[in-house]
């Protein structure tokens, strides 16, 4: 997911998570059973539909039983992955083409004058490529399943007869597989890849060694048939802790966007802080003054009180003193409220340090949010960063 | 903290909508063109009204040497029912975009609190959605669709990666501010 804290331009005002990892204020995310601030870390996502990115066709995971992974009717292009779209040829022959790089489904045969009949060629063409490889691989596989098994039982035979009739008995075929079977072989039989069916096995069984011959080419010509796209998924997210929801959608009738109908953002639930003003006191330069604004941007009145620094975090900062931090709490309502003003207090805090050039300056927060029927608590950490001057 | 922009009042025209428009941009086709207000839109913008209607929303910022112009389909005409004629179709942009500088656009519809990188040429018929960005350096080619909370890049542009649920608070700070704290100079 993107992060707009790399975009950002410094000075910032980032929150930390539990976690240790930093995010923007519009990006936390907020739990108000557990009345904790989290990140997109701390959540867990729960699909709700699929949908593909150009058609926008839209497969809801409770509603189908019969999910799909790439879109029926939409196809990517195997040179430049650009969505392919509708060609007609003079001969009034259907078929794709890329418009970015131009390639068309014409040069590998894929026309024809009834456009649904394209669909079925693309399938054919797929299911012939790829079954005659399916085939070999299995064919392989089986053959060596085979040689290890006898390979393994001759062996036992050799050294000791007595005890192999004891051996064979306690020991299972998967055990005996892993213990001779090389472990090169072993996983590329378990993933089944490709590449797996592209190349041949040639086993020197007196020597121990597996040679593998590279699959030649020039035997099969492979054709750039056009790649079925992908579908993107839509989430609902939820609190790893209490499994209630923070974010769910919703579709919107005759249309296929989607609306959020629960949304829990921590911007909606906490003060909004910015910096206003960041400005040298002295002239040697050694004093900084750092002006904060807080915004109350809710439907609710709220109180909020910050919690004094310790000396651990003044001294890792390399901060000496910080003067005029208020400490009392203090409320501010949305009575009067216009569209674009917000009622907001400001507070200024001195910070006299050593080196002026980075700083970092931290405070916890706790927030009272007056709710109409429950008073909540949000407990979060702040980190400011004002960068060189 | 957002920094001031001050400009030189000589150099902008000013409407009572709020828009500000330079005086070395290029707009053509004045008739067509709807803004919503509060746009910006720097020097050395070019604006196509002239081929088709132009509808813009509220707080645009477009940067320099941006130039929009609408994009064109092949198809019939009353004028011309046998041959294929050049139709020019109209350009939609919607609330709280942001256009960076030296990019090209011809898109059809561009939805709300997008943002789109510098040198971007974004070709005809393309369909931006909401909640979307484009990063720098990216070519879009015709007809692409860039579905609702995305991001696209590269050349050909791919989906890359989603954008977080809070891009539309995110993007209209941004604007709002960006539009209060560009300011004539005293």
């Amino acid at each position: 997911m993107f992060q707009f804290k790399k975009i950002a331009k410094l000075p910032l005002i980032l929150i930390q998570c539990e976690c240790g990892r930093e995010f923007l204020q519009e990006e936390m995310y907020c739990c108000l059973s557990c009345q904790n601030s989290m990140c997109r870390y701390c959540t867990s996502n729960e699909i709700f539909c699929y949908y593909c990115r150009n058609c926008g066709d839209v497969q809801i995971t409770s509603e189908t039983s019969n999910l799909t992974v790439s879109c029926s009717s939409c196809f990517e292009c195997p040179i430049c992955k650009n969505v392919l779209r509708r060609q007609i040829d003079t001969e009034k022959n259907y078929g794709f083409t890329c418009s970015y790089c131009f390639y068309t489904t014409r040069s590998i045969g894929v026309t024809d004058p009834n456009f649904q009949q394209v669909y079925a060629k693309i399938n054919n063409a797929y299911k012939q490529e790829y079954e005659a490889e399916y085939k070999d691989f299995q064919d392989q596989y089986n053959r060596i399943k085979s040689i290890e098994n006898n390979n393994f039982l001759i062996k036992k035979q050799q050294k000791n007869k007595h005890v192999l009739k004891s051996l064979s008995q306690s020991w299972t075929k998967s055990e005996a597989l892993v213990h001779y079977s090389n472990a090169e072989i072993d996983k590329m039989t378990k993933e089944k890849n490709l590449k797996v069916v592209l190349q041949r096995y040639n086993l020197d069984l007196n020597n121990k060694q597996v040679e593998l011959q590279d699959y030649n080419p020039s035997l099969q010509t492979p054709a750039l048939l056009p790649i079925p796209l992908g579908l993107l998924s839509r989430k609902n997210r939820k609190c790893r802790k209490c499994q209630k929801l923070i974010f769910t959608l919703q579709p919107e009738k005759n249309s296929k966007k989607f609306a959020y109908s629960v949304q829990n953002l921590h911007y909606d639930h906490a003060p909004y802080l910015q910096i206003g003003k960041v400005s040298y006191v002295n002239k040697e330069k050694t004093e900084l003054s750092v002006v904060i604004q807080m915004f109350n941007k809710t439907k609710n009145a709220m109180e909020y009180s910050l919690s004094p620094l310790d000396q651990q975090i003044l001294e890792q900062y390399k901060l000496l003193t910080v003067k005029n931090l208020p400490s009392p709490t203090f409320t501010f309502n949305n009575d009067n409220i216009e569209s674009d003003v917000q009622q907001y207090q400001k507070f200024e805090a001195i910070l006299i340090i050593k080196d002026a050039t980075k700083i970092q300056f931290a405070f916890s927060v706790s927030a009272k949010i007056k709710m109409p029927m429950d008073q909540q608590q949000l407990n979060y950490n702040v980190n400011v960063y004002i960068g060189t001057l | 903290m957002d920094s001031i922009i001050q400009y030189d009042k000589s150099e902008f025209h000013e409407t009572s909508s709020g828009i500000k428009i330079s005086k070395k941009s290029i707009i053509k086709g004045t008739e067509q063109i709807n803004v919503s207000g509060r746009c910006i839109f720097f020097n050395d913008v070019i604006l196509r009204g002239d081929l088709a209607k132009v509808s813009i929303g509220k707080y645009l910022v477009v940067h320099e040497k941006v130039t929009l112009k609408p994009s064109y389909t092949y198809g019939y005409t009353k004028e011309s029912p046998t041959k294929k004629v050049i139709k020019f179709l109209p350009l939609m942009i919607s609330d709280y975009v942001e256009i960076e500088s030296s990019s090209i656009i011809q898109a059809t519809k561009i939805g709300t609190c997008t943002s789109i990188g510098k040198n971007c040429y974004i070709s005809h018929r393309c369909i931006i959605g909401e909640n979307s960005i484009i990063l720098d350096d990216s070519i879009l080619p015709p007809d692409t669709v860039v579905p609702a909370n995305s991001v696209y890049g590269g050349r050909p542009a791919v989906y890359i990666a989603e954008t977080p649920e809070s891009t539309t608070i995110i993007q209209k700070q941004k604007l709002i501010n960006f539009y209060k704290n560009f300011v004539p100079k005293s």
